[in-house]
């Protein structure tokens, strides 16, 4: 069963296809369901929700790819990408910029995400002022900002 | 969302969106009890859905505390609710 409803989808499809102008990759960063219950071992209760959704949004557009990476099979690559929390989603237009949805992006937050698609993957981009642009360039040390966000 | 947008903007910035109900011994960890809340370098943090300018203000504000503190956990501008911040209770 679809996540996605199908005007949801037309109306994205149609929006995504104006606004995108780049390849905008998504790596889903994620643990396959097996389907086992392991004792003690904590499983990714939204997982298998990220993946359906992530698949249907890659197929809002040609220009949107996603990469699974399985975390269990791969920890490698989650190491190298500072994930710790699955699922994370992280998105860029073929080289990381640091961008990562940590969780499902439900409700209000799926708008956010979509946002953030557009501004990797269009021509207007971030969309920030000139002079907070000429701002954030002063800045010399590293920056990590968390924004803890709810889906209502 | 404008964290996510510095991310794209800055090589020096990245930006982690995380779902406190989805997470909620990570919300507790630091002390979310509003959203959206933003916690800088895990030093500093503000509430709210800010404009943009006082937004870049807050990050680099952060940045410059940070850099000069004490390496102890500070918090600014957490104590109530802020205009543009939504309770979790």
């Amino acid at each position: 069963m679809a996540i996605l409803n199908d005007a949801d989808a037309t109306y994205l499809r149609e929006q995504l296809a104006t606004l995108l102008t780049k390849q905008v990759r998504i790596r889903l960063f994620t643990e396959p369901a097996t389907g086992l219950y392991v004792p003690g071992r904590p499983t990714c209760e939204t997982c298998a929700d990220a993946e359906a959704l992530m698949n249907e949004v890659a197929d809002l557009s040609d220009r949107i790819y996603l990469e699974i990476v399985d975390v269990s099979a791969h920890p490698d690559l989650a190491r190298e990408a500072g994930v710790a929390l699955i699922p994370t989603m992280a998105v860029d237009d073929g080289a990381d910029s640091g961008v990562r949805f940590v969780g499902l992006p439900d409700g209000y937050e799926f708008s956010s995400f979509v946002e953030t698609l557009v501004a990797a993957g269009s021509e207007a981009g971030h969309g920030l002022s000139d002079e907070s642009l000429a701002r954030l360039e002063s800045l010399t040390t590293e920056v990590e900002i968390k924004t803890f966000v709810t889906p209502t | 969302m404008t964290a996510h947008r510095l991310a794209l903007a800055s090589p020096h910035i990245r930006s982690v969106s995380i779902e406190a109900q989805e997470y909620p011994q990570v919300a507790a960890a630091y002390a979310v009890s509003a959203v959206p809340k933003m916690v800088v370098n895990d030093r500093v943090a503000f509430l709210g859905a800010l404009p943009e300018e006082a937004f870049v203000d807050a990050v680099l504000s952060a940045v410059d505390q940070g850099a000069s503190g004490d390496g102890a956990s500070q918090s600014s501008g957490d104590g109530g609710q802020s205009p543009g911040s939504q309770s979790l209770e």
